[in-house]
């Protein structure tokens, strides 16, 4: 996992650098053996595809919401996530969701982006939805009980899925200790691409146009 | 140690950031030799952050040892990956060294607003005071940030 948050860190400065012109051009630059330029995406790949996991949770209407079916034919943005996050899940949602809408909308609606709260306890389908409409009323929020949800992430995950934990505020209150990172299918139901804390708008913007082939 | 690797490379990252970008920010408010830099928080509903980057032009470290405001709890907090989750710790103080820089920003040192008493919408402002060891207390108005880049400042989909 460290190594995926590095790479992505210095795949955001190779870029950071890049954008700012001037000064020699340098040597190409080498990210896990793979020349900048003829990486496919510039999230973290993954070493074998993930298949899209098969479960049903429950959207913010209230309704059943089967994830194979229901993401069937679109690129898939899943994340785990929950609404009293303060710090890395809004950045995350902010960043997709301004990626998204640099994107012509009928390539927008070519994606879907599902976040599945790890606090079933406070993300209530109301709240959930008031949440996700800060980013985009098309975010699609999922609850469900805990060992639901828990079952969600290790379909997904398999064994790297780790079960979210509340770790107490000082003062009343807490947060949630979570799996970080997005996982991005591709519309054949298979990941190739996950992305760490730290992916900025416009790695997103590169990948959702590699993934539906989008010219830039 | 591997704290220590992140953080240089964010280090290295803002400061090639801060190369492009023509060194004309000015700090928004000054307490001694501490000048405070580009406040600000997320749109949010009930729990949110503050980020911001304090610069130490004295050559006597000093400390943030404690922050407040009127429409919340505060409390320290650092964002990290651990065993593959993003794990949030309370930090009791937040160390300005002499000479140096201190940036909280996203994914890393925050200032987390719990329990707010009223959603934060773009275009609002909070004031925050911070508390340092030796340079005393300031008080700052904290721009709330539209969360989408394009998203009008102002309007609220809620």
């Amino acid at each position: 996992m460290w190594r995926l948050v590095l790479t992505s860190i210095a795949l955001a400065l190779s870029l950071a650098l890049v954008s700012c012109g001037g000064g020699e051009p340098s040597s190409e630059i080498i990210i896990d053996g793979t020349p900048l330029s003829k990486r496919p995406f510039l999230g973290a790949m993954l070493a074998e595809p993930w298949p899209k996991p098969d479960f049903i949770l429950t959207d913010t209407s209230g309704r059943p919401f089967s994830f194979q079916q229901e993401t069937q034919g679109y690129v898939t943005f899943l994340y785990f996530g929950y609404t009293y996050c303060p710090d890395v899940c809004p950045a995350h949602m902010a960043n997709i969701a301004s990626a998204l809408r640099k994107l012509p909308e009928e390539v927008r609606g070519q994606v879907k982006v599902v976040m599945v709260t790890v606090d079933p306890e406070r993300d209530t389908p109301e709240r959930l939805r008031q949440w996700l409409d800060l980013f985009s009323p098309s975010f699609i929020g999922l609850t469900g009980t805990l060992e639901e949800i828990n079952e969600a992430g290790r379909r997904a995950l398999g064994a790297r899925w780790s079960p979210p934990e509340k770790v107490p505020l000082k003062e009343g209150g807490y947060s949630v200790n979570h799996i970080g990172f997005v996982i991005a299918y591709g519309k054949d139901n298979l990941a190739r691409v996950i992305y760490p804390f730290g992916v900025s708008v416009d790695m997103f913007l590169h990948d959702i146009r590699k993934m539906l082939e989008v010219p830039p | 140690m591997k704290r220590g690797m992140l953080t240089g490379l964010l280090l290295v990252l803002a400061m090639t950031l801060g190369a492009c970008g023509g060194g004309g920010v000015k700090p928004v408010a000054k307490i001694g030799p501490l000048e405070i830099f580009d406040p600000w928080a997320r749109v949010t509903l009930k729990e949110g952050a503050v980020y911001l980057a304090i610069r130490n032009t004295g050559d006597a470290d000093d400390v943030l040892v404690a922050a407040s405001t009127d429409v919340a709890r505060v409390e320290f907090h650092t964002t990290m990956m651990r065993g593959g989750q993003m794990v949030m710790e309370p930090v009791q103080s937040i160390p300005v060294r002499a000479g140096a820089w201190a940036a909280l920003q996203p994914g890393g040192l925050h200032i987390m607003l719990i329990d707010l008493k009223r959603e934060l919408r773009p275009g609002d402002r909070i004031n925050l005071e911070l508390r340092f060891e030796k340079a005393g207390t300031v008080s700052i108005s904290v721009p709330v940030r539209a969360l989408v880049q394009g998203q009008q400042e102002g309007t609220s989909h809620s």
